[in-house]
C-alpha cells in the first residue's frame, strides 16, 4: 500500500503559499523579462509590455504541484478508510499497528480520530484562499488577453471570480464543517464512554467511585 | 499525566486507564520481574511503583516472593485485564484481542 505523511494540511497551506509565491514570481518576471512588442502605425509608434508566455507555467507549477500532493493525500486517505467517515472502523488499526498491545491501539484510534478533526480544520483555510487566488489569477489574464482595459477588470470581473468562487466552494465548506461536528461526536462519545468504563472499573475493582 | 494521591489512604484518586490496562496486559502472558514490567508498560519508576502498589493493593497483581519478586497478575486481575480489554474494545469498535496466558 501506498504510504502517506497523513498531513494533508501542510500540502493546503503549501498550496496557499505556492499559488500567492507564483503570484509574485509572475510579477516579478513581468518586471524583469518583459515582452516588448512595438507597432507601428502611420501615426506613429505604440509599444507594449507585455509579461512573457513561460512566466505563466512557471507561476502555476508550485500551486499545481502541491494541489496534487493535497488531492493525492484525500484519495489515499478515502483509499485506506474505505467508505465510511466518522464511524469508530474508519479509525480502526491500521496494518502498521496490528503488532503493538491493544491498549496502544486504543489509544492510536484516538488519537487518529483527533487527527482527522485538526486536519479537516486546518485545511480549510488555506485550501479556500488558495482557490480564491487561483481563479482570480486565471480570470485576469483571460481577460487581459481578451480585452484591454484593465480598469473593467476590477469592476466586473475581479468580483465575479470571488463572488463564483465562493458559491462554488460553498459546499466543500458544508462537507467539511459537517466532517469536523462528526468528528467531534465521535470523540465526545469515546470520551463519555472511557468516563463511564473507568467508573465501572473502580467500582467494581477497587469499591469505589470517580469524583466527579 | 498527572497522579494524585489520597493523603490518607495511599490511593491514587485518579488513576489512568490505559496504564493500568497497560500493566494487566504486559503481565496477561506471565509473570515479569519488575524492571521488564516498568519497560513493556513504558512508565517512569515513580509512576510505576505508584501504580504497582495500587494494583497490589487492589488484589489484582500479586509478588511472588520465591521467583526474584515476579509480578503476576492474580484471579481478579485476569478478570480486570478481561474487563477493560473488552470494555475498551467495544469503545473503540474493535475485534477483542485479550489473551490471558502463562
Amino acid at each position: 500500500m501506498a504510504r502517506r505523511s497523513r498531513r494533508f494540511s501542510w500540502f493546503c497551506w503549501g498550496f496557499l503559499f505556492g499559488v500567492y509565491g507564483g503570484l509574485a514570481l509572475y510579477s516579478v518576471v513581468s518586471i524583469l523579462f518583459p515582452t516588448v512588442t512595438t507597432i507601428y502605425t502611420t501615426n506613429g509608434s505604440m509599444t507594449t509590455y507585455t509579461s512573457p508566455w513561460w512566466s505563466i507555467p512557471v507561476a502555476a507549477i508550485p500551486g499545481i504541484v502541491l494541489i496534487v500532493l493535497a488531492v493525492r493525500e484525500v484519495v489515499l486517505g478515502c483509499y485506506e478508510a474505505g467508505r465510511s467517515t466518522a464511524s469508530p472502523a474508519r479509525f480502526a488499526p491500521d496494518p502498521e499497528g496490528a503488532s503493538t498491545g491493544w491498549t496502544e491501539t486504543v489509544q492510536r484510534c484516538q488519537q487518529r480520530v483527533s487527527h482527522a478533526k485538526s486536519e479537516v480544520e486546518w485545511s480549510f483555510v488555506p485550501l479556500v484562499l488558495g482557490v480564491f487566488g487561483y481563479a482570480e489569477i486565471f480570470a485576469s489574464l483571460v481577460f487581459q488577453l481578451a480585452f484591454p482595459s484593465v480598469g473593467l477588470y476590477y469592476i466586473i470581473l475581479g468580483p465575479a471570480t470571488a463572488l463564483a468562487s465562493l458559491i462554488l466552494l460553498w459546499p466543500l465548506y458544508r462537507r467539511a464543517k459537517r466532517w469536523i461536528s462528526d468528528y467531534q461526536v465521535v470523540l465526545n462519545q469515546q470520551v463519555g464512554e472511557l468516563s463511564k468504563l473507568e467508573a465501572e472499573f473502580l467500582w467494581r475493582f477497587a469499591g469505589t467511585g470517580l469524583p466527579a | 499525566m498527572e497522579v494524585r494521591r489520597n493523603g490518607s489512604t495511599g490511593m491514587m484518586d485518579r488513576p489512568d486507564l490505559f496504564v493500568i490496562g497497560r500493566l494487566l496486559e504486559a503481565l496477561a502472558p506471565g509473570p515479569l520481574l519488575r524492571t521488564q514490567l516498568q519497560q513493556k508498560a513504558g512508565l517512569n519508576y515513580t509512576v510505576f511503583q505508584r501504580y504497582l502498589d495500587f494494583l497490589t493493593r487492589l488484589g489484582l497483581v500479586a509478588i511472588r516472593p520465591t521467583d526474584d519478586g515476579r509480578v503476576e497478575l492474580s484471579a481478579k486481575g485476569v478478570d480486570a485485564y478481561r474487563f477493560l480489554s473488552e470494555g475498551l474494545a467495544r469503545i473503540f469498535g474493535l475485534s477483542n484481542q485479550a489473551k490471558v496466558g502463562g
